[in-house]
């Protein structure tokens, strides 16, 4: 032999074991049942490694939602303050206005009492619309809890019976088991495992109590902000009488 | 008659000088309307956004509605793959 064919013979050597070696995965994954005991380790293996895997995923995502949730919450929050402090220094502002018009005791006596009764009415808004975020929040805390007791119920069962699948699957193989009865046994057994999952968690759809949490907190906002206009307008009333009436006379 | 010839310019001035006097009252009393309206829009839209930022948290109630992580935690094989 020569050395140009030996070095052929090596080349094609190392091309056919290569191409055996990815052949394999191949093999093993689209298996129709044949053999299935083979690599059933394998096949339960994988399983599991991808069930934690997504197990994983579920609970960084959980635990991501959370963090979410309390910034938005504290976003919130801070907007609110901003807008809160423009507002007091607009009505600052606007009081002071105000205090330069009233000339006469009887004017002073008008721009005090529009004063106290708009520093009232913000007042009463304000409470308004923090209880509702914290009504809001509180329903949202305790939905957020009662689901994640489920969620974790649901998983725990889940994983439980896919486990027990595999195990079961493994175990039927080492006794000897028919390979093609095994294999449907363990796709019908987790395939149950997986409906029972996603039956589970249609069931716990709550929108509609969200959507509750939501209407109940603007329906709130809005009742505030209504009764702000409505006191807004009396005091608007009444100073602009009790102006008239002196700056009249 | 010379007395009511003299006497006529004066009553009209009077009279323009009470219409003018009049007139000072009632702007300074629209005058002062106009600052209190002023005062008030401006209280009222300083506030407007008060509510505003509370609709910012309705993502969070539809966040804790995703179970999508657990469909894919269902969907973690395939079973057309065994």
């Amino acid at each position: 032999m020569t050395r140009t064919n030996s070095r052929r013979l090596a080349v094609s050597l190392v091309s056919a074991v290569l191409m055996f070696g990815q052949a394999l995965p191949v093999a093993f994954a689209e298996g129709t049942g044949d053999n299935f005991c083979a690599r059933v380790t394998t096949v339960t293996g994988n399983v599991s490694t991808d069930v934690r895997k997504n197990d994983g995923e579920h609970e960084k995502k959980l635990n991501e939602r959370d963090a979410n949730i309390v910034k938005k919450e504290k976003d919130t929050d801070a907007k609110l303050g901003e807008v809160r402090a423009k507002e007091d220094k607009a009505r600052t502002n606007e009081f002071s206005k105000l205090d330069k018009l009233a000339v006469t005791d009887a004017q002073k006596a008008a721009v005090s009492a529009f004063k106290a009764s708009v520093t009232a009415a913000i007042a009463t808004r304000r409470t308004a619309v923090n209880k509702a975020l914290v009504d809001f929040r509180a329903g949202l805390e305790s939905a957020k809890t009662a689901r994640r007791a489920s969620e974790d119920a649901m998983v725990k069962t889940f994983k439980a019976s896919v486990d027990s699948a595999l195990a079961k699957a493994k175990a039927s193989c080492t006794a000897g088991a028919d390979q093609k009865t095994v294999k449907a046994t363990l796709m019908s057994d987790l395939q149950s495992a997986r409906t029972k999952l996603e039956t589970d968690r249609k069931a716990l759809d709550g929108s509609a109590a969200m959507q509750n949490l939501v209407a109940v907190k603007k329906a709130a906002i809005e009742a505030a902000s209504t009764a702000f206009h409505v006191s807004m307008e009396a005091a608007r009333t009444n100073l602009k009488a009790a102006l008239k009436a002196t700056l009249a006379s | 008659m010379k007395h009511w010839k003299l006497l006529v310019p004066v009553a009209i001035l009077a009279v323009m000088a009470m219409g003018a006097g009049c007139a000072g009252t009632g702007r300074e009393t629209v005058g002062a309307k106009t600052e209190v309206d002023a005062s008030v829009d401006a209280i009222v839209n300083a506030s407007s956004e008060e509510g505003q930022n509370a609709a910012s948290e309705d993502a969070n109630a539809e966040a804790v509605t995703d179970t999508s992580s657990l469909t894919n935690l269902g969907n973690s094989y395939d079973p057309n793959k065994f």
